[in-house]
């Protein structure tokens, strides 16, 4: 043990200088002190290294999309393509990022996603031409894949599936946006819309035939009932 | 009814938390248990597979509702490991099997950490001690539980994850909390994520006779001796009119019999204007004292406790969506939350640990987290005649402590210091 005389105090410690006021400490005795606490040098390399890496892309990514902005605007033919290509780098942020970060339910990423490419894919349909083909087919059918998807989820995790409820109720509602679109006249093509709200209609029933009291609970549960 | 079926809200305490985690005011405490020998891994893994069983208000991940958070069965399994990371650092629940508390071990000692949310120090204490009960029959040793472990075989009484501030709620009886804003301690900040952790050991024997002499209480001692080593430490920074106020955290069971594992503690914030430094101890200590016996009178607590029920009872206020509410209490927090003391002193007495166990353990240790406002922290626990004094500290300056454990020894009292820092 050693002994600090200005603190008057005993320390249990392999350091030179008293821990409160930083003098010399006197050794009294001759016993060595087992390490008390980890030497924290080696901590959490990985991370730091992970989040540079994470910097670097996002770099790249504004670089990119400042570089196309610019020569889109001083070669001007009527086309705002460097939009596109903006759009593009948050997608692949949207698609590739937010599964990284690990912290966001499944499902709801999934949904995130799914606006999120339809947002895009509309904003490509709207300046190369404005065929409608986004509302027309993509819209419905990607909401019908990922509406497979989810209700896949459900089936195969059983353990969680309350999880996933709460979002398959969110997909049964967001299935009927067709109708404003069709109401609005906008699309033209209608069998992949009535396609999509059948789907939806189909998982409304679902959660009642098999997941009506646990939807009960749920819903309990998130309101705090 | 099924696992999965079983939720709890959070306690009363508890849903100021998740608002105002972060890395920089992780609301962490620690206990450390320092066994004879050195821990055993494997086994202290197994032992908590089993302890978890025990406590079903801790194994829990916390979800987001729409008006609320609650806590919903965690269905991964909790894992131990060895300790790296610096004391009481915020707890990432994604990283951790979305479990609130960590287990973790260096050398002979086992660490809970445990995030405020689902715990008071109370509360952990019971579960380390369920944990170092099934640790040690794991290794062959002849242990008993003598009334004073709750292990599987005596049943989970509903009380223990009851939110029993709403047991002793009473509507009439509420008064402004209204206070003198307390001066803040202040230095050169560690790096990001640094803590650092200096243990005082006393003797508890020549402790009780110390107090004694004075005719006060352990605590109240210490927190005078607290007030003192701020007046000491911060002669630079303080005015005359500055106010050094000790929060000092009040374990409710002692006053509204509860068995609950999870958050019933409340806090009385014990001031004093700075003095000149030639001011008398003795009457330091007896304002302190008297200060205390008010504040810890059942009624005062009542009165000051009960508007926190109130609020969450408020249908108004239940009706506002998670993310404002969570945006508003960190906001009220931020201003005037930890305006109201310079640092805490939690003291959770004596660890009662049954006899057959007491020859494997050699002492426990209790830390608490800090903030940018209250960047030291103090904890006082007492096992087997040693007192471990605790500060934590996100500051490199170690000025209180040296005034603190000075002030001790020029009492007469023998101090031993062990610190994080090798």
């Amino acid at each position: 043990m050693k002994k600090c005389l200005e603190c008057n105090v005993w320390v249990n410690t392999n350091a030179i200088r008293c821990p409160l006021c930083g003098v010399g400490l006197n050794q009294l005795g001759q016993s060595e002190t087992t390490l008390l606490y980890p030497s924290y040098s080696k901590n959490r390399h990985g991370k730091r290294k992970m989040n540079f890496l994470a910097k670097i892309f996002f770099f790249i990514s504004i670089a990119a999309s400042l570089i196309c902005f610019f020569v889109n605007v001083l070669t001007w033919n009527g086309l705002p393509w460097s939009l596109v290509v903006a759009g593009g780098i948050i997608i692949s942020w949207l698609l590739v990022g937010l599964p990284l970060l690990k912290t966001m339910n499944l499902n709801f990423m999934l949904i995130d996603q799914m606006i999120g490419v339809q947002i895009y894919l509309y904003l490509i349909d709207r300046i190369f031409g404005n065929k409608g083909w986004s509302l027309n087919y993509v819209y419905p059918l990607l909401y019908v894949a990922v509406a497979i998807v989810i209700v896949l989820f459900v089936i195969i995790y059983r353990i969680a599936w309350h999880d996933y409820l709460i979002t398959a109720v969110i997909m049964a509602v967001i299935g009927f946006y067709p109708l404003i679109l069709i109401a609005f006249g906008v699309i033209d093509v209608l069998w992949p819309s009535y396609t999509a709200m059948m789907f939806a209609v189909l998982l409304i029933c679902g959660l009642f035939i098999f997941g009506r009291d646990k939807l009960k609970k749920e819903i309990r549960k998130r309101m705090n009932l | 009814m099924k696992k999965e079926d079983t939720w709890f809200e959070l306690d009363t305490a508890a849903k100021l938390y998740p608002a105002i985690m972060s890395p920089k005011q992780a609301s962490v405490f620690r206990l450390s248990c320092t066994l004879t020998d050195p821990v055993d891994p494997e086994m202290l893994q197994t032992a908590l597979y089993v302890t978890i069983q025990r406590y079903p208000s801790f194994n829990v991940r916390l979800k987001r509702g729409v008006f609320w958070n609650y806590f919903e069965p965690n269905t991964n399994h909790p894992t131990v490991s060895e300790e790296t990371a610096y004391p009481c650092q915020m707890l990432d629940a994604s990283k951790n099997n979305d479990f609130l508390f960590q287990v973790t071990w260096f050398g002979k000692r086992i660490n809970l950490e445990i995030f405020h949310v689902i715990a008071d120090a109370t509360g952990g204490i019971e579960f380390l001690k369920t944990l170092v009960f099934y640790y040690l029959s794991l290794q062959g040793k002849v242990v008993a539980t003598q009334g004073l472990i709750r292990t599987l075989e005596t049943k989970i009484d509903p009380e223990e994850t009851e939110n029993s501030f709403v047991r002793y709620y009473d509507p009439k009886i509420v008064t402004s909390r209204a206070e003198e804003k307390a001066f803040h301690y202040s230095g050169s900040s560690l790096p990001f994520q640094h803590s650092r952790l200096i243990h005082g050991l006393i003797s508890t024997e020549d402790l009780l006779d110390k107090v004694h002499a004075y005719h006060a209480t352990v605590t109240e001692y210490l927190t005078a001796v607290l007030i003192k080593a701020y007046f000491n430490a911060s002669e630079s920074l303080i005015k005359s009119e500055d106010i050094v106020k000790i929060s000092v955290p009040i374990n409710l069971r002692a006053i509204f019999p509860s068995r609950t594992v999870r958050n019933f503690s409340f806090y009385m914030n014990i001031g004093e204007k700075y003095q000149q430094k030639d001011d008398r101890f003795e009457s330091l200590l007896r304002k302190v004292s008297e200060q205390m016996k008010e504040q810890l009178q059942r009624e005062k607590i009542l009165a000051r406790m009960n508007p926190n029920v109130s609020f969450e009872k408020n249908a108004a206020i239940r009706a506002v969506p998670l993310d404002v509410k969570l945006a508003v209490i960190r906001q009220v927090h931020q201003m005037i939350g930890e305006d109201l003391f310079t640092c805490s002193l939690s003291n959770i007495g004596v660890i009662g640990i049954p006899d057959s166990m007491r020859p494997f353990i050699a002492r426990f240790d209790f830390g608490l987290s800090t903030s940018d406002k209250i960047p030291v922290n103090c904890s006082v626990c007492s096992y087997k005649g040693i007192v471990s004094i605790t500060f934590s500290s996100s500051i490199k300056e170690t000025t209180l402590e040296k005034e603190f454990f000075r002030f001790l020894a020029k009492d007469g009292l023998q101090v031993t210091i062990e610190t994080s820092e090798g």
